[in-house]
């Protein structure tokens, strides 16, 4: 079993995820002492420990090569020093979240944390804070009130701004599960918006080596991670 | 009286009982083995369904898969969404490896493919599941539900096709089974059946049950019947064994493939021989026969066995003792299925008393007929003797009447009628004496000729009118319508006839009485001539012998001293021989009918004997005589069997040395004989008198004998 989840913890993960490597020894040092109680849980089997990722950008990018993203490394340099070995598991990204819910040995390195998801995971720390915003190739939409006029708006499916909207009661939403396919619709002109964490947003229409000018609106909401 | 069986009811008919057995037994094993038949394809149908079902998730395990893998709902309900457009899918669900239901779609099943049949062959759902693996890793699971009956539109189809074809098979079968039985099995009992009931006439006509029941009820019948006979039969022997001892009469059985006899104790008796001494062989009968006669009863015996002519001889044996028995045996021939004899089974009788007496018999016949033959001639010698010095007497008497020199005194006159009279009284006893004498002696020429019987009976009448007339008799005469009367006979003889009965009818009459005359014509060919006077009659006690020779039926001594009582008995030989015959009817104080039958010329069955018609060899007459005889209806059976003795006698059928014809013909006539002895029916006496005058034809054309006297038709037939 993990450890209890310290609400104060995810301050310093946001410093972490932003990027800025000063900060890295120290938001690590502090998962060690958040993850030092993993061991006393009564359920918690010693050994192996899982790690479940998803594809997200520059903070869960791939199980193998250099950059598999922060929030792996992160974890990976923390169970290093309590001398713990991990294995690393990409899923996508429903079935990560579910196997999350079903695996007492996992523990995911990064994950959006809504409200409705509170009560479905033990939140260890925050490694950073995400900004949800509405990407365009034209003018900016800043706000859900603005987008309230675009014809179709593209989400991935059960990602937070498929939920947001959903909750707010957007009927023109196109849900995909990845975000590239949403990249492509937008550049091709088959949706008028893109809802999207901004990072995973900006992250993914770079790798995409994609030739519009990006618009990103104001963030409509931030949320730890 | 034959009977039909009772007729069989349909449904009481052994085929039809069998028939519906054999039907209701297919049914079942039919209802059977379809329902097996149903199980098994239903069986195979839902493997099929089932194999179907995991077939189409086959194809759709890749995407469902990587839908699972990915908890991607929206394609997982695409895929599901697609399954149901399979025909019988009506459910599909894609359920991750967590056990959670990712995708699920349901479709109710179309309206109208449901039915009892469906139902009974099975409505639920098959449901089918396949683990759904990405890259070797358990991702969750496709089930689907397919409903068999979509999935099987041809199932319910082939099912009642079953049953129908089972249903129609039983009931084809049921009536080849009915056709099969009916011929093969009821039709025979029920022919067996009729052919069986038509022997049992007390058979109650409305049984109960099938052909067997009828079958056990014929059956039940001839057992009872056999039972019964056994008992008859029983009784019947000991009663022929009574019978046989008490008629002195051995019954024998003789075995002809062991060529051994059996004898009963009557037989030991007959033949004197002891039980202990015979040996059952066939040589301890042969041993005891006659030498003369051995040969002709062997010979007669194997005739028998050989079917030529049953055996009925007469033989003589010598008993041990010596002595000489006459035996007569009868036997019949028992043979098997291919006609050859195998039994013999006889009687004998020991007629040697009968054999001595008849012998004695015809020795005092033959001595009283030689007797007869000589008191005949004498009488007819002494009658013609008679008649010579009679006539002087009568001659000298009537001269002297004429009292030619008048010196006689009326006293003498008297004395000389008288003798007159009684002189010519008795040349007339002397004439009939002679009349009779000359029948008998066979001397009476016959001379046929055809005559009107009523012009010689009217003859007659005017000749004996003097006579009425003296009498003061009221003559009254009936003859007939014109035609039809000729007759053929002899005229004299005829006239002898009618002139005796008239003078008789005159004689005895009372004076101031009545003479009626009349002729008439019968239904079998005679003219009847009626002559009825009215006299004292004759007493019944002695009517049956005024035809006898000097026999006169008359209480009256006075009247009866009038007659000799030879007319009538002239009458009656005369009548025999022209082939009528003579019947008187008399009632006392009122008067004597005579009714004279004479042939008419159209009778072809009577038989008239003249010099030229012979029949016997030696008493031609006598013969003649009996053969028309053999027909009166005044005759009885006794007194023909011994006119047919008399007849075979005649003709020689004892006279083993005749020739090889006519012993056939003798014997042909002895079998007709027998044949008559046995039936004593007019037709055998016909066919018995027919070869009597078929042999007489075929004898008088061999002595070249010209045929002009009256013979039967039959034999002028033969001799033409």
């Amino acid at each position: 079993m993990l450890g209890f989840v310290k609400e104060n913890v995810f301050q310093y993960l946001n410093v972490f995820v932003a990027g800025r490597p000063p900060i890295r020894t120290t938001v690590t040092a502090i998962l060690l002492a958040a993850l030092s109680g993993w061991g006393a849980g009564p359920a918690k089997a010693e050994g192996l420990d899982l790690l479940i990722a998803a594809y997200y950008p520059p903070l869960m990018i791939s199980a193998d090569g250099d950059r598999p993203g922060i929030s792996i490394e992160i974890v990976r340099e923390a169970a290093r020093r309590l001398g713990r070995q991990t294995t690393i598991e990409f899923l996508p990204f429903r079935r990560a979240l579910k196997t999350l819910r079903h695996r007492e040995d996992a523990l995911q390195p990064a994950l959006y944390r809504l409200p409705k998801r509170e009560a479905d995971y033990q939140w260890i720390a925050k490694t950073h804070d995400v900004l949800d915003v509405f990407l365009t190739l034209g003018p900016k939409v800043n706000t859900i009130a603005e987008a309230r006029s675009l014809g179709v708006i593209g989400v991935e499916t059960d990602a937070s701004m498929d939920v947001l909207l959903s909750s707010e009661g957007f009927g023109n939403l196109e849900r995909v599960d990845s975000p590239e396919v949403n990249a492509q619709k937008l550049l091709a002109g088959r949706i008028d918006a893109w809802a999207l964490t901004r990072s995973l947003a900006l992250w993914t229409w770079r790798r995409a080596g994609l030739s519009g000018e990006l618009t990103t609106g104001e963030p409509i909401r931030s949320a730890p991670v | 009286m034959l009977q039909a069986p009772p007729s069989l009811p349909f449904h009481r008919r052994l085929s039809f009982k069998y028939a519906r057995m054999a039907v209701v037994i297919a049914l079942l094993l039919g209802s059977v083995l379809a329902a097996i038949q149903v199980y098994f394809d239903i069986q195979q149908e839902r493997d099929r369904v089932e194999r179907l079902g995991a077939s189409i998730m086959r194809a759709v395990a890749g995407p469902a898969a990587r839908a699972s893998y990915r908890l991607d709902p929206i394609v997982s309900q695409e895929i599901v969404d697609g399954l149901l457009h399979n025909v019988g899918m009506v459910q599909a669900e894609i359920i991750d490896d967590f056990g959670d239901g990712l995708a699920t779609a349901v479709r109710t099943p179309e309206p109208g493919r449901a039915s009892w049949l469906g139902y009974l062959v099975g409505h639920e759902p098959i449901r089918s599941t396949l683990d759904l693996y990405l890259r070797k890793t358990f991702v969750g699971r496709l089930e689907v539900l397919v409903d068999p009956v979509e999935a099987s539109p041809g199932l319910t189809q082939r099912v009642a096709g079953l049953i129908l074809a089972g249903i129609g098979k039983s009931l084809l079968l049921s009536i080849i089974l009915f056709a099969v039985f009916h011929y093969m099995g009821t039709k025979r009992v029920l022919s067996t059946t009729a052919r069986l009931f038509e022997t049992e006439a007390d058979l109650p006509q409305s049984g109960k049950g099938d052909e067997l029941d009828q079958l056990e009820m014929v059956g039940r019948s001839w057992r009872d019947r056999l039972l019964e006979l056994a008992a008859e039969v029983s009784a019947s022997e000991k009663r022929l064994q009574l019978a046989a001892e008490s008629a002195a009469i051995g019954v024998w059985e003789y075995e002809i493939a062991t060529n051994t006899l059996f004898w009963d104790k009557g037989m030991f008796r007959i033949f004197g021989v002891d039980e202990k001494d015979f040996t059952g062989a066939y040589e301890d009968w042969r041993n005891t026969l006659h030498p003369d006669d051995a040969a002709e009863a062997e010979a007669m015996v194997q005739q028998a066995l050989l079917g030529i002519k049953p055996l009925d001889i007469t033989f003589r044996i010598r008993t041990p003792r010596g002595e000489e028995k006459y035996i007569k045996a009868n036997a019949v021939v028992l043979k098997e299925m291919g006609g050859q004899a195998t039994r013999m089974i006889g009687t004998n009788y020991d007629m040697t008393k009968e054999v001595r007496a008849e012998q004695d018999l015809k020795a005092s016949r033959d001595e009283a007929e030689q007797a007869n033959q000589a008191k005949t001639e004498f009488l007819a010698s002494m009658s013609h003797e008679l008649r010579t010095p009679l006539n002087a007497i009568l001659g000298y008497s009537q001269f002297l009447e004429l009292n030619p020199r008048g010196d006689l005194s009326p006293q003498n006159l008297e004395y000389v009628s008288n003798i007159r009279k009684g002189g010519e009284y008795l040349l007339s006893l002397i004439n009939r004496v002679l009349d009779l004498a000359k029948i008998e002696a066979n001397q009476v020429p016959i001379s046929l000729e055809d005559i009107d019987a009523r012009d010689l009976v009217l003859e007659c009448i005017e000749r004996v009118r003097p006579l009425s007339e003296a009498k003061n008799l009221a003559v009254s005469v009936s003859v007939g319508d014109a035609v039809g009367y000729s007759v053929k006979t002899d005229r004299i003889c005829l006239s002898q006839v009618v002139l005796n009965v008239l003078s008789n009818a005159i004689k005895f009459n009372r004076a101031n009485g009545a003479l009626t005359i009349s002729v008439a014509r019968t239904p079998d060919d005679f003219a009847r001539i009626d002559i009825t006077d009215t006299g004292q009659g004759i007493p019944p006690d002695r009517l049956s012998q005024v035809f006898n020779k000097f026999e006169r039926g008359l209480r009256d001594p006075s009247l009866a001293a009038e007659g000799a009582g030879i007319g009538l008995a002239i009458v009656k030989e005369l009548l025999d021989r022209l082939g009528g015959r003579v019947v008187c009817e008399s009632t006392i104080d009122v008067g004597t009918t005579f009714s004279l039958f004479v042939p008419l010329t159209t009778n072809d069955e009577m038989a008239i004997w003249t010099k030229d018609c012979r029949l016997g060899r030696a008493d031609d007459e006598s013969i003649c005589t009996i053969c028309n005889g053999l027909f009166d209806t005044a005759v009885d059976d006794n007194a023909r069997e011994r006119m047919i003795d008399e007849v075979l006698v005649s003709v020689g059928a004892e006279n083993t040395g005749a020739a090889n014809q006519e012993k056939a013909d003798v014997d042909a006539l002895r079998a007709r004989a027998e044949d008559w002895r046995a039936r004593r029916d007019p037709m055998s006496l016909l066919a018995f008198r027919a070869d009597l005058c078929r042999i007489a034809s075929a004898r008088a054309a061999n002595e070249l004998f010209p045929m002009t006297g009256a013979l039967p038709k039959a034999a002028a037939n033969d001799r033409r």
